[in-house]
């Protein structure tokens, strides 16, 4: 089990190593120096943490061993202040002699201070808030610089980090209450609750260490640990001899660290470190074909035949100029819907299965314009296309563009001077010039699921076949059938213990065996209700574990960081192992959900989700969702959903949760891309907070085509 | 990117095939993964229904002419994937005799700090600016004095170059300046606008003769030194004719991935 973990992670890391350039990160990108990560995947020493953060954006992952127990933590440098930290834990036959016990934890830390000449840098943190709470701690820690090579760090636990030489909570100043940590009846197999009583209750106990950068490379740490691994002692995981814990890093390359440590005087542990951060590609981007030149228009005074407007009047200029900007517009792959003209302005729909950035579509289209759209036609514009809806609508000046091709500022300066529109309202069109009615494909695929309690990986790989007729624009049939291969699905069967109905219990039986899965076969619509308004209706088998309707109505204005949605489900769960049939006995659950949903892009790129409404389990609550995105595609993010279902009602890990990363693959070979990888980790699946896994949410597909997602990468459009 | 599992490193390679004792899911899951990546960049088999109206022979907008192999071999040279290729000197290939049977005028272009060359020719040009593209997508723009203005497709590309002040300089055939002001724009992965200004001295450093592509001229070297905000450090060389004062070759700093490129018009 461990050795395949380490293998994925080993692989994993292997190939991101391998594309990282022989440049250092500061020398690219101007990221600082990155902090020694400890055993947690967190800055720190050994075991203890320090007060440094990651340089911002970075997302590492740190698989670790020890004394019988094994971590991997997956941390994300949310802010320059904040990190998030998902770690999952497992302690060999800790509570079951045959069983090892498996851990999922969220940690959070904040930067208070930053350190300069006289004052350290001072961070606090919260270890497994909302988890099990078996390693339930909280600190604050106070770092500083002693030598341009050497800091040190000093420390105050509480919890488990107060578990060593703790004494009474000087909090107790404030209130008599924080002497005392209310008690969590940890048994293993049940759940901790979200509770904010304990946090910084109880003894309180000092920790501290010294981080020495020996070379640029090689680093050593040495700490005093105040955590007693009460619990892993009592039961013989491994043996606690010595409070000091000591040991040296090693920076292979800009991506790997591999660590080894000495541990409470009778472990050796080992620690390898996978770094990257969204905003350093391993690999240069803009590697695809230069653009089409703009081709500036003749001299009208030497010319002036050239700036004629009588092509406009001829019946052959429809066809010719439809064929002719399908054919330009096919060489830079965008894909022409529609071609309306006047003598002196020509709109164009297109849709873009191409470019990752809506801008650099509507660049690369308008500089094609120039070269095929006749001398007396200045206005330009270009409609976005999204299944068949329009979208976004750019009207840009031809002059415009001819001037500015080189100017200094010039993408600023177009931004500026593009008019962007939606362009809604309007029904689809009847026809679509270049799209194709219908497409179908053979991929292969690999779908996993990580950290499941039994299992940190099961997975299976095989082939997907997918086609989409699109009769008319708008009117999509879409079937997605996967045939596995090979897998390690058949390694988890948990038998449900829910209370609930098992709307996703028992998800595990719908990814099992060797039989083909249909994993979607719907005919859905997509269209404009009205201004700044889309509309889609799904009708079918919606995912692998449900069939019915699906609605959802999407207000976003192309300006507005603010978008409401409202969705509506009417779905039965379907039969796992079966191609086509609803599900019977236990599947047998129907059930009518629905959200009102709030979205906003703030600045820099953070997203916040709030969906309030009815579950698959009939329950009523709100999920909220925070992430950030990268203007390059990655998405990192947190969700939680609260129902009416009580905690204890729910089952191991009380609520819905979970992170979710998204991952473009034109990150890692440079060329531009629509396509994306979201993976959702979530400590364990339950039927609380569920929901029906809908594919082509309006949102995600109109979120690019509008503002500020635009304007963010605004600098694309002369690519 | 299909072709991407023959060309991955060969450690690699043999993971994918190879055995491990008391590993089963080794193999497999490294498979797996490469099929996950093939899957993120092409299908086994993909079709498409026919558009709406018939399609005329694609017909490029730009006219690519048949240019020497060089430029693949460059590209390949960012790809971590591929092995870069053992690439023949440009003086190997681009000798007078085949240059003389060229029918447009060729721009060669050479990278200082790694093996790579390209031959571009002319394509369009937009007021001052001359753009030439290279057979295999890659974009160089040129203004009147030859100051490089922009480049495409090479990644990590100069998106604009202000040098309005080092133009009109040389434009009136001066060879002694301080305190030229340069703004070059680059994109980072994030698609933000870089906009990097630098101070630059021009001084002339004689008549000599100059290493070209096919001979080795006497020609005046201007060097064009520029420091930056940023505290980086670029110098440009130009190469101008003695008599006539045109431009016969450059060496001209690009953006900080890329570094310097050589130039010279190898057939006019």
């Amino acid at each position: 089990m461990l050795g395949r973990l380490f293998a994925l992670v080993c692989a994993t890391a292997f190939g991101i190593a391998t594309t990282a350039s022989a440049q250092t990160l500061a020398e690219r990108e101007g990221i600082d120096a990155r902090p020694h990560l400890s055993f947690n995947g967190t800055p720190g020493m050994v075991d203890m943490p320090s007060a440094y953060a990651m340089p911002d954006g970075d997302l590492t992952l740190s698989v670790g061993h020890f004394g019988g127990i094994t971590r991997a933590s997956l941390a994300f440098q949310v802010s320059p202040r904040l990190t998030g930290v998902f770690r999952w834990s497992s302690i060999d036959t800790l509570f079951d002699p045959e069983r090892d016990y498996y851990d999922r934890s969220f940690d959070l830390i904040y930067r208070l201070a930053d350190e300069t000449r006289f004052r350290p840098a001072i961070s606090v943190g919260l270890r497994d808030f909302g988890g099990t709470e078996f390693f339930a701690s909280e600190y604050i820690v106070a770092s500083k610089q002693v030598h341009r090579r050497v800091n040190v760090s000093l420390g105050l636990g509480w919890g488990r980090l107060a578990s060593q030489n703790g004494f009474t909570n000087p909090l107790g100043i404030l209130d008599s209450s924080f002497e005392t940590r209310p008690i969590t009846a940890f048994s293993g197999t049940q759940t901790g609750e979200f509770r904010l009583d304990s946090l910084f209750h109880g003894d309180a106990a000092v920790f501290g260490g010294v981080i020495w950068d020996a070379t640029d490379r090689l680093t050593f740490v040495a700490e005093y640990s105040s955590d007693a691994y009460e619990a892993e002692t009592r039961r013989g995981v491994f043996e606690r001899k010595s409070s000091v814990n000591f040991g040296a890093s090693y920076d292979v390359n800009d991506v790997v660290t591999l660590s080894a440590y000495s541990l409470y005087g009778t472990e050796i542990g080992a620690v390898a470190t996978f770094k990257l951060n969204p905003k350093v590609p391993p690999t240069a981007n803009g590697v695809e074909r230069a653009p089409q030149p703009v081709r500036p228009r003749p001299d009208p005074q030497r010319a002036p035949q050239a700036w004629s407007t009588a092509w406009a009047a001829q019946p052959a200029a429809q066809p010719a100029l439809e064929q002719t900007l399908t054919a330009a517009l096919a060489t830079e792959g965008l894909v022409l819907e529609t071609v309306e003209f006047t003598a002196t302005k020509v709109s164009v729909s297109l849709r873009n299965p191409r470019f990752g950035r809506a801008a650099q579509a509507v660049g690369r289209a308008a500089r094609i314009m120039t070269a095929v759209v006749p001398a007396s036609v200045e206005t330009f514009e270009i409609t976005l296309v999204q299944q068949g809806m329009a979208t976004t609508r750019f009207s840009l000046a031809r002059s415009d563009l001819e001037e500015l091709e080189f100017a200094p500022d010039n993408a600023w300066r177009s931004y500026a001077r593009t008019e962007i529109t939606d362009a809604g309202n309007q029904p689809n069109a009847r026809q679509s010039l270049a799209a194709p009615k219908l497409t179908f494909g053979l991929t292969p695929y690999l779908d996993n699921s990580l950290f499941d309690p039994n299992e940190p990986i099961l997975f299976d790989i095989g082939v997907r076949a997918r086609a989409r007729w699109e009769p008319r624009p708008g009117w999509v049939l879409d079937a997605s059938l996967r045939q596995p291969i090979y897998g390690n699905r058949d390694n988890t069967n948990r038998p449900s213990n829910s209370v609930l109905p098992f709307v996703r219990s028992e998800q595990d039986d719908f990814t099992r065996g060797n039989d083909p899965k249909l994993e979607r076969l719907t005919f859905a619509h997509y269209f404009r209700p009205g201004t700044n308004l889309y509309g889609r209706v799904t009708a079918g088998y919606l995912e692998l574990a449900y069939a019915g309707l699906s609605g959802e109505v999407l207000w976003k204005p192309p300006s507005s960081r603010l978008a409401m949605g409202v969705e509506l489900n009417a779905v039965h769960q379907r039969a796992p192992g079966s191609l086509f049939g609803l599900g019977e006995g236990v599947f047998d659950n129907d059930a009518l959900t629905g959200h009102v949903s709030a979205y906003y892009a703030f600045d820099g790129g953070y997203r916040a989700q709030l969906d309030v409404g009815r579950y698959l389990a009939e329950d009523w609550g709100s999920t909220v969702t925070f992430s950030r995105r990268f203007n390059n595609g990655w998405e990192v993010g947190a969700f939680a959903t609260f129902t009416d279902v009580s905690s204890e009602e729910f089952g191991e890990g009380s609520f819905d949760k979970g992170v979710f990363v998204t991952i473009p693959p034109s990150w890692f070979v440079g060329q531009p891309s629509v396509s994306d990888a979201t993976s959702v980790i979530r400590p364990v699946l339950r039927d609380g907070g569920a929901r029906v896994s809908v594919s082509d949410r309006l949102y995600e597909m109109i979120q690019d085509d509008t503002n500020p997602a635009l304007q963010d990468s605004w600098g694309r459009f002369w690519r | 990117m299909r072709a991407g599992l023959s060309s991955m490193p060969s450690t690699l390679r043999t993971s994918v095939g190879g055995r491990r004792t008391g590993r089963p899911g080794w193999a497999t899951l490294m498979a797996g993964l490469v099929l996950a990546l093939l899957a993120g960049c092409g299908p086994i088999y993909s079709y498409s229904s026919a558009p709406a109206i018939a399609q005329p022979p694609a017909q490029a907008p730009t006219q690519a002419a048949p240019t020497r192999p060089g430029l693949r071999a460059l590209v390949a040279s960012v790809n971590p994937f591929r092995r870069e290729a053992e690439l023949p000197a440009p003086q190997d290939i681009l000798t007078p005799e085949v240059l003389a049977r060229a029918t447009t005028p060729l721009l060669l272009m050479q990278y200082e700090d790694r093996v790579g060359w390209a031959l571009f020719q002319p394509i369009v040009q937009n007021g001052d600016v001359l753009t030439w593209l290279s057979d295999s997508g890659e974009s160089l723009s040129f203004d009147s004095e030859g100051m490089l203005q922009a480049t495409r497709g090479l990644g990590r590309d100069l998106m604009t170059a202000d040098t309005a002040p080092i133009t009109r300089f040389l434009g009136q055939g001066r060879r002694q300046g301080t305190d030229l002001l340069r703004v070059q724009e680059f994109l980072d992965a994030q698609n933000t606008v870089l906009r990097m200004a630098y101070i630059c001295d021009v001084t002339d450093a004689g008549v000599a003769p100059r290493r070209l592509l096919n001979a080795t001229p006497r020609l005046r070297e201007l060097r064009e030194t520029c420091t930056g905000g940023d505290g980086r450090e670029f110098t440009n060389l130009y190469w101008l004719d003695p008599v006539t004062g045109l431009l016969r070759g450059s060496t001209q700093w690009v953006s900080p991935e890329n570094g310097r490129v050589t130039l010279e018009v190898v057939a006019q």
